[in-house]
């Protein structure tokens, strides 16, 4: 990928670690969770203080709202933004918010602790380079029909302005299978990883968009070497203004935080375990 | 649409209104220390006629006067209650007047121009309090109260190192995206330059943090925010687009409460009736009672302010530190403000201290001792809110 200039991985081992607050975003494992949208105080704090509990380590919200329909509910703005800083100063939790709009930006900045640019906007090179004068740390999905070079132009235009903090997440792309909302593709974390020193994450809410599945691939996206999770909890999914089918309960949640706890500690080990048994076969055929 | 523009200017004026009427209690209130009995007969009858006389198409004579009984009735029965006043420097709404409702939550604060008007007003028995700033964490002294406490008749009997929160605020309802500039007094702007220049906004000074606040919202000026305290978006009915906009340090201010001091009242006593002498001792104690209740997290501290000069020599000042050191005793401020006589200096210092500590005598003493002038400000409970 010849046009990349500041996205790719110039030697081995060097990779972006982005620091907010305790969190070394690239090292830690970082599980972004909450609502798809801030709808209000009560249920935003709610669920905040639910997946904290569960162990995650940001929380996300929507104050602003790209819906597919202009007649579907749009977000809370500026109200959503207020609730949003409230929830970080009550929980700790760090604010991953979406901005859709240039004029947002700034002042999302006031508010949140990472800018998420969403899939429908990975190309709207205006708002790349005006969330990468902000130098806030941007959450950048990747484009439903956005290849994997694509990907890394838009993150170019971020590294452009002299912002390095990045985040890549796969979110699901659009194929010819319709039982899923989206493929979630994610042969394309490794091949990422290899050609660029950003940290990739997976949404596996909107790369699914089916609640059974959520799980599973969220396990897959820790073996497949994901730096991080976003995760759309809601305390009470029936009764949610968007995305109603796709955000699980606050204790489906914790019950998958359980498991790729695990997982992850695994993954760590894997490398220590594969050179042990190597070692032990060695001996074996000396024998 | 048009019904509802209609209906926003008339919520508009009844804002004003009451903002009014206020004023006018406020000054019933202050009025009462002046004159012998609450009712006046001939005074209602003047300001009746008066009320007539500028009457007009709609509202008719007799209605005004039907309303302004209504009015001097309830200014009668504000002035048969007895009041706690404290006067602070700025509009209805200024980060002094959030202390002296933190000091006190049944204070009537009354507004005053300048810090020279509070200093007058005690003297005169105008009022009973007044609450000033003495120094900002970020700003510095404010040399101007200084220099009153220094030449002024009065004492301290409270201090407040109180938090102040620079928040941003818009007429309700105007799209955030939109605000260009932001007015607020030049000390505020400045603690707030980071946040002006991140969001490329035009800073304007005027006045009053508070005063711009006021502005805003009689203008309901749009594309346009100021930045005052939480009292001021409450008082004149904005939005808080941001708390906490001033940058990284902690914004404090130190506020004094003082009044007139003690035994020196006599100038002032024939129309102030002894009321700074006998309404103060309650006063303090219901003020502690109302900090109990609030159950926020409180921090207290005995400390002691004075005032002194020494001989332009060397050493001298050294000397007077000195006394303070070898007692063991904890300076919190040491301030040198220059006098008319070029190099020489007076010296304010707070020192913590417990009233009843015996050994003061002995300390005093010894200040007396190394200093041309000394004057003690006032023992005081300081609160740290």
């Amino acid at each position: 990928m010849k046009n990349l200039k500041l996205s790719n991985t110039k030697a081995e081992g060097d990779r972006t670690i982005i620091r907010i607050g305790e969190l070394q975003i690239g090292r830690d494992l970082v599980v972004i969770a909450g609502p798809c949208a801030v709808e209000s105080e009560d249920q935003l704090l709610r669920t905040a203080w639910a997946v904290k509990e569960a162990g995650a380590t940001m929380l996300r919200g929507g104050a602003f709202k790209p819906r597919t329909s202009p007649y579907a509910f749009q977000g809370l703005g500026l109200k959503g933004l207020k609730i949003l800083d409230k929830a970080r100063r009550e929980t700790g939790l760090p604010i991953v918010t979406e901005v859709i709009d240039t004029r947002d930006v700034s002042w999302v900045s006031e508010y949140a602790d990472v800018l998420q640019i969403g899939a429908r906007n990975t190309q709207n090179f205006s708002l790349l380079r005006e969330a990468g004068k902000s130098g806030k740390p941007v959450l950048l999905k990747r484009g439903m029909h956005g290849t994997l070079e694509e990907w890394l132009n838009c993150a170019e235009y971020i590294l452009a302005e002299g912002n390095g903090n990045i985040i890549l997440c796969e979110r699901g792309i659009r194929s010819f299978e319709t039982y899923t909302r989206n493929t979630l593709d994610l042969s394309i974390v490794p091949a990422a990883k290899s050609i660029s020193h950003l940290p990739v994450f997976v949404d596996p809410s909107h790369g699914t968009g089916v609640l059974e599945l959520i799980e599973p691939m969220s396990m897959a996206a820790i073996v497949a070497g994901a730096d991080g999770l976003e995760i759309e909890v809601h305390i009470d999914p029936p009764s949610a203004l968007s995305d109603k089918d796709q955000q699980l309960t606050p204790a489906a949640f914790a019950r998958l935080m359980r498991k790729i706890g695990i997982l992850r500690r695994t993954m760590d080990t894997l490398d220590d375990s594969v050179q042990a048994e190597n070692e032990v076969r060695g001996l074996l055929q000396c024998v | 649409m048009h019904l509802k523009q209609l209906r926003k200017r008339i919520d508009l004026i009844d804002t004003q209104i009451l903002t009014l009427l206020n004023d006018r209690m406020e000054q019933a209130v202050l009025l009462r220390k002046l004159k012998k009995q609450v009712l006046d007969s001939d005074r209602e009858a003047e300001v009746l006629a008066r009320v007539r006389s500028l009457s007009g198409q709609l509202v008719s004579a007799d209605f005004a006067e039907k309303l302004y009984k209504q009015i001097m009735e309830e200014s009668r029965n504000l002035q048969t209650r007895s009041h706690v006043t404290a006067a602070f420097q700025g509009e209805h709404g200024s980060y002094s007047e959030a202390a002296v409702l933190r000091w006190q939550p049944d204070a009537v604060p009354v507004p005053q121009q300048s810090f020279a008007d509070i200093f007058e007003g005690l003297e005169a028995g105008t009022f009973d309090y007044g609450v000033v700033p003495v120094e900002n964490s970020l700003g510095g002294i404010v040399g101007e109260v200084n220099n009153l406490l220094l030449s002024g008749n009065v004492e301290v009997v409270r201090a407040l190192d109180m938090n102040i929160s620079h928040c941003l605020l818009m007429v309700p309802g105007s799209d955030f995206r939109e605000i260009r500039s932001v007015y607020s007094h030049g000390q505020a702007l400045s603690q707030c330059r980071e946040f002006i220049s991140r969001n490329h906004l035009e800073p304007v000074v005027y006045y009053d943090t508070a005063g711009a606040a006021k502005m805003l919202a009689r203008k309901q000026l749009k594309g346009a925010a100021a930045i005052a305290g939480e009292l001021a978006a409450r008082l004149y009915n904005l939005e808080i687009v941001k708390e906490d906009i001033q940058g990284q340090g902690k914004s404090r201010t130190r506020f004094f409460v003082i009044r007139l001091a003690s035994g020196a009242g006599s100038a002032a006593a024939g129309t102030v009736e002894g009321s700074a002498a006998a309404g103060d001792q309650p006063a303090v104690s219901v003020s502690t009672s109302a900090a109990d209740r609030s159950g926020q997290e409180q921090q207290t501290l005995q400390k002691c302010s004075i005032v002194f000069a020494t001989r332009h020599k060397a050493g001298n000042l050294f000397a007077v530190l000195n006394i303070f050191a070898a007692a063991g005793i904890n300076l919190t401020r040491i301030e040198s403000v220059p006098s008319d006589k070029p190099g020489d200096f007076t010296f304010f210092i707070d020192f913590v201290a417990e009233p009843a500590d015996p050994s003061l005598t002995s300390i005093f003493d010894q200040l007396r001792e190394h200093t041309l002038s000394l004057k003690v400000l006032g023992f005081y409970t300081e609160l740290v809110c």
